[in-house]
């Protein structure tokens, strides 16, 4: 427990590789680790099939769900690749649970103690809990990591005996910490107070505050408040930034002194930000004077932006008369700052002043003045912004025209398309103007550059998602087939988009594409093909497709058999719900953005009563990937199952819930969740329903925006 | 593109909107539960004017929401700039628990303006 951070933190990353380095070698199966987005990763030119591995590997492989003692005596020589055991699920548990328990190298043991953690199955407990008194601490750790992805309050003991060992390593302790926190066991409260309160080391003081964190839900309020209170007071910066995210959740009034003494006193940017921040969410008016008394000194924009919105909701007032000194401060980077800030708070009142600031002498003030009038509620901006729609200055002509354009709810395309799209044509040098202008015209579907928005896709030069509503949305008969030309040019982006457009004969390419997947053993691209396929609903890609559903890699199988069950196969969906159930739970949630493909009426009807089932099971992992699919497929009667596990007295379950709450992309979840924390009266819960609200807010409106008007740069963060 | 700084912009903006976020009027009883399919539902077009402050749209909803015999607030996107002027959004609700006519007064309460739609 003396070890220096420094060395803790190196102990900490040698103990999280060591595992992997020992165990991944080549792999038929891809390792969907970290979801979907490691498609993409660089499996292509792998064997697809077990058929390829070594001799040695590829037999223990092949005993392992038959062999529960075949990892016992298996050196790291013979040991398969991680991928390849979690391929075959959760039936591997035993075999990994012996390995744990008898194996005698320290490293095979981490790496099985690992894939039980990743397999999420609570018949690996016993070997773990064992584990946790090995001699090699590599082997201890990897045990307390896999006890926090498979909670269960009989892990309790082993891991309080943890914190016991006097020779134990900082990092071991830390971990447990943090696996007892997520227990949901009331025993572990005083412990991890114990730790918060008098541990010497820093690193598991913030370890203990994690714990208790994610033990607030069955904790008395008064005691989240005097737990947050400790840390916002503490000399640790690590507790303290901690401490000022948990404040902005809590909301408690009794944190608006501590918050305010770090906003004042704190000597890191990102902390006084957060506590900023929190301060503004908390909303207890005892703040504005501290908050108003700070406004003159700062410089930073970030601070100036988050300060505008505490005193927004404090004190509006307040913030409009401090802000009328701050626009004309002598510091042009105050002023232009302070332009910025005024749009974004988007009030009429700034109106005013920003008309002031358009005589600025600094062009930057000028220029952050225009666009925010354009961000106002008011219209009362646009005679002003007209003046400057001829300007000699082009940042400022485009930035007044962008700021109409909003103004008139993307009404006046003619205005952006004569002045800078058509103005700019045959202009090298405003390219990048002219495409902006088509990503905004875009936007508002305008036809008149449909055409220039295709090449731009096809360019690379524009994101699938800034084109896609026009695409979508336009008529002209070439797209569809440039889209899919596009597509076949190994750009999964587009799949959706094909999918929406069905151009002729794209049936017949997918299939195609899945089929020279396969055989150049391109893992990413035959999936993505069998998505697309599934979109398609092409009945004659049937007999293509269900070879696939005996297929070994399990997730081929699963891309396979749900474009099959979409078609209308119900010998698919047996290989769907048992593929489900034997999933490893860290792939979960892969599963469940796959069966949100799911669009087809008849299919849900045939899937849908055997999910529910399993939304009722035990295995709360299993239960709440259950329910985020009905969210996905009926979100009326969906979201309560998830409501549900938000209250749960398991902390893992809670999270889950927001996890897929957060993700969900159905239009109608955000009016559920409105509905729910209308009506919620469990306080934790309320809490993490605001929390998923604000989240999901900041994802959709980023994602909606983004494809709009351009806006100059401002730096800051929170 | 240049969409990065306007990306992380907008970002951020929402999240210091979240800081302005409204709370809710809780209402009494258990935590939100579903209507039975059985209760015959009834829609409502509405105009509506609310006040002009950040979460207008999200500050009305968690208001009406709070009775519930209120099942669903459907907002069409906006039609003017302002997110929180000519909004028209379709209510579902449940006329054996809250009539039509209590409904509105119930909605106006919470808004600047609300007309029933034809």
């Amino acid at each position: 427990m003396k070890m220096s951070r420094f060395a803790m933190r190196a102990f900490m990353i040698a103990a999280c590789l060591t595992p992997t380095a020992f165990v991944v070698k080549s792999a038929f199966a891809d390792d969907d680790e970290s979801g979907d987005e490691s498609e993409s990763a660089a499996t292509q030119g792998e064997a697809m099939t077990s058929a390829d591995l070594p001799k040695k590997r590829r037999a223990v492989l092949e005993g392992l769900i038959k062999n529960d003692k075949i990892l016992i005596n298996v050196t790291a020589r013979e040991m398969p690749a991680s991928p390849d055991i979690l391929n075959l699920g959760r039936r591997t548990v035993p075999a990994l649970a012996r390995c744990v328990a008898d194996n005698v190298d320290n490293q095979l043991r981490a790496s099985c103690a690992n894939l039980l953690g990743r397999l999420g199955d609570k018949a690996a407990l016993p070997a773990l809990h064992s584990a946790l008194e090995a001699w090699d601490a590599h082997v201890r750790r990897a045990a307390i990591d896999a006890l926090r992805k498979v909670p269960d309050r009989s892990s309790f003991l082993p891991l309080s005996k943890i914190l016991e060992r006097e020779d134990e390593e900082g990092g071991n302790i830390a971990a447990a910490l943090d696996a007892l926190g997520v227990l949901s066991d009331k025993r572990a409260v005083p412990l991890l107070e114990k730790h918060l309160r008098d541990d010497k080391d820093p690193y598991v003081r913030s370890a203990a505050f994690r714990g208790l964190w994610k033990t607030r839900h069955i904790m008395a309020r008064s005691n989240v408040i005097a737990f947050l209170k400790l840390a916002l007071n503490s000399d640790s910066p690590d507790l303290m930034l901690a401490a000022t995210f948990s404040a902005s959740e809590v909301r408690a009034p009794e944190l608006v002194d501590p918050l305010v003494r770090i906003m004042k006193k704190s000597p890191d940017a990102r902390t006084k930000n957060r506590a900023v921040y929190a301060l503004g969410k908390i909303g207890d008016r005892s703040a504005t004077a501290a908050l108003v008394k700070h406004l003159p000194k700062v410089r930073e924009s970030r601070m100036l932006n988050n300060i505008a919105f505490a005193l927004e909701r404090l004190d509006s007032k307040a913030f409009f008369q401090a802000a009328e000194g701050l626009i004309t401060h002598q510091q042009a980077q105050i002023r232009f700052n302070t332009a910025f800030v005024l749009g974004d708070v988007r009030r009429p009142e700034g109106l005013p002043l920003l008309k002031g600031a358009l005589s600025d002498q600094n062009d930057g003030v000028k220029l952050n003045a225009v666009s925010a009038i354009g961000k106002l509620d008011t219209q009362d901006g646009v005679a002003l912004l007209e003046h400057y729609v001829d300007d000699s200055n082009a940042g400022l002509q485009q930035a007044a025209i962008y700021a109409l354009y909003a103004l008139s709810a993307m009404k006046r395309t003619d205005l952006v398309f004569k002045k800078i799209y058509d103005a700019h044509k045959d202009k090298p040098e405003f390219a990048s103007a002219r495409l902006d202008a088509a990503v905004a015209l875009g936007r508002a579907h305008d036809p008149r550059v449909t055409t220039d928005l295709m090449t731009c896709l096809e360019l690379r030069t524009c994101s699938a998602w800034q084109v896609d509503g026009a695409l979508r949305a336009s008529n002209l008969p070439e797209i569809p087939g440039r889209v899919l030309v596009t597509w076949v040019k190994d750009r999964p982006e587009v799949t959706d988009l094909v999918g929406a457009l069905k151009p002729q004969g794209a049936s017949t390419v997918a299939l195609g594409k899945a089929k020279a997947g396969l055989a150049l053993r391109d893992l990413p691209g035959t999936i993505n093909a069998l998505d697309l396929a599934g979109d398609l609903g092409d009945q004659s890609a049937l007999d293509v497709l269900r070879p696939l559903l005996g297929h070994e890699n399990a997730r081929l199988r699963a891309h396979a058999s749900v474009a099959l069950a979409r078609w209308g196969d119900t010998s698919a969906d047996a290989v769907i719900l048992r593929d489900l159930e034997n999933a490893p739970h860290d792939q979960l949630p892969h599963a469940v953005r796959l069966l949100s493909r799911v669009n087809e009426t008849a299919a849900r009807t045939r899937l849908l009563p055997e999910l529910v089932k399993r939304i009722a099971q035990s295995d709360r992992d299993l239960s709440v990937a259950a329910a985020a699919v009905q969210l996905a497929w009926d979100p009326d009667a969906g979201v309560f199952s998830l409501l549900n596990a938000l209250g749960s007295t398991e902390r893992r379950e809670r999270d889950l819930a927001e996890m897929y709450l957060r993700r969900s992309t159905h239009p109608k979840t955000t009016e559920l969740l409105r509905r729910a924390l209308s009506r919620e009266t469990r306080t934790p819960v309320r809490d993490q329903l605001r929390r998923i609200l604000d989240l999901r807010a900041a994802a959709e409106t980023s994602s909606h925006t983004a494809t709009g008007m351009p806006m100059q740069a401002h730096k800051y963060h929170r | 593109m240049k969409s990065y700084p306007f990306l992380m912009v907008s970002c951020l903006t929402l999240f210091a909107c979240g800081g302005v976020a409204v709370e809710p009027v809780v209402a009494e009883g258990p935590h939100d539960e579903p209507v039975p399919a059985t209760e015959p539902r009834a829609t409502l077009r509405v105009a509506v004017d609310l006040d002009r402050r950040t979460g207008c749209e999200e500050a009305f909803d968690l208001a009406v929401y709070a009775h519930r015999a209120v099942e669903r607030i459907a907002w069409e996107p906006p039609s003017a700039a302002s997110p929180c002027v000519a909004r028209s959004a379709t209510v579902t609700f449940v006329p054996s628990r809250l009539p039509q006519a209590e409904l509105i007064s119930f909605m106006r309460s919470h808004a600047r303006l609300l007309e029933v739609k034809p």
